[in-house]
């Protein structure tokens, strides 16, 4: 099984990895072992095991956000920023739990974008 | 879509039970894009994945959306977790916790990860609704 980890980086970076086939992005700011607990219908939150950190999440159904995105804002190149998707979740938010969550995406997405 | 396009694949226990298999795997392409950000610990929990295919708790029909009725969720319960570069770290597995494998309709698998238990049925872990095709349920 040595296969998967040939060419492996000796470091870590941040990423957003999409998914047309499952119709998902998987959002990663931190490498720590981590787990995953669901959020709401459309979003599942990364958890370090060890410190319990926020590291990450997967955004269900993304294609329809991506398509209704451009009626609201200026795509640049085809290229959205990561915290007007966790920003478009802000508002429907329904617990003081999803919208710290969402806030502290937001901040954490700094300049990561999505290339669908 | 088939084998050829998957760098590592396994037999999984098929959908009806056992003694039946398919199989399942993942692309060079989503391994390379692992390794090229270096997320060490994604790449070392591939190596969880086989037995939980093989020998799975629960599969479950459906990502829980009505457009992904085709996919499956295999669950297991590794008795560790794997962390390092070459999985030569191992830890145990996070308390109380399933590892979830979420495969395509082709057997692709596209996500894999750990997740606490349902605390309405510990037997499940939580946010996983789909249809339980095994265990075989009785009616």
């Amino acid at each position: 099984m040595s296969e998967v980890f040939e060419g492996l980086a000796d470091k870590f970076s941040p990423y957003v990895e999409y998914s047309q086939e499952a119709d998902a992005i998987n959002v990663y700011f931190y490498p720590d072992a981590d787990y995953s607990r669901r959020l709401t219908d459309h979003v599942t939150l990364f958890i370090s095991i060890d410190t319990g950190r926020l590291v990450g999440c997967r955004i269900k159904g993304i294609a329809g956000i991506l398509e209704d995105l451009p009626n609201y804002i200026n795509v640049d190149d085809g290229e959205i920023k990561l915290r007007l998707i966790f920003w478009s979740f802000r508002g429907s938010a329904e617990t003081p739990e999803e919208r710290s969550a969402f806030n502290e995406l937001t901040q954490k997405a700094g300049d990561l974008v999505l290339s669908p | 879509m088939g084998s050829a396009q998957w760098k590592v694949s396994w037999d999984a226990m098929s959908q009806d039970g056992p003694p039946a298999t398919w199989r399942v795997g993942i692309k060079e392409s989503k391994l390379a894009f692992y390794r090229n950000r270096g997320h060490v610990t994604k790449l070392a929990r591939v190596l969880l994945i086989p037995d939980v295919v093989a020998s799975p708790l629960v599969i479950v029909k459906g990502w829980d959306r009505p457009e992904k009725n085709g996919c499956f969720v295999y669950v297991g319960k590794p008795n560790k977790d794997l962390r390092g570069g070459d999985a030569s770290i191992e830890a145990g597995p996070p308390p109380g916790q399933f590892f979830l494998v979420f495969t395509l309709p082709d057997g692709t698998i596209d996500e894999w990860n750990w997740r606490p238990a349902s605390q309405s049925d510990p037997l499940m872990p939580d946010g996983i609704n789909g249809e339980i095709l095994w265990p075989k349920q009785t009616s």
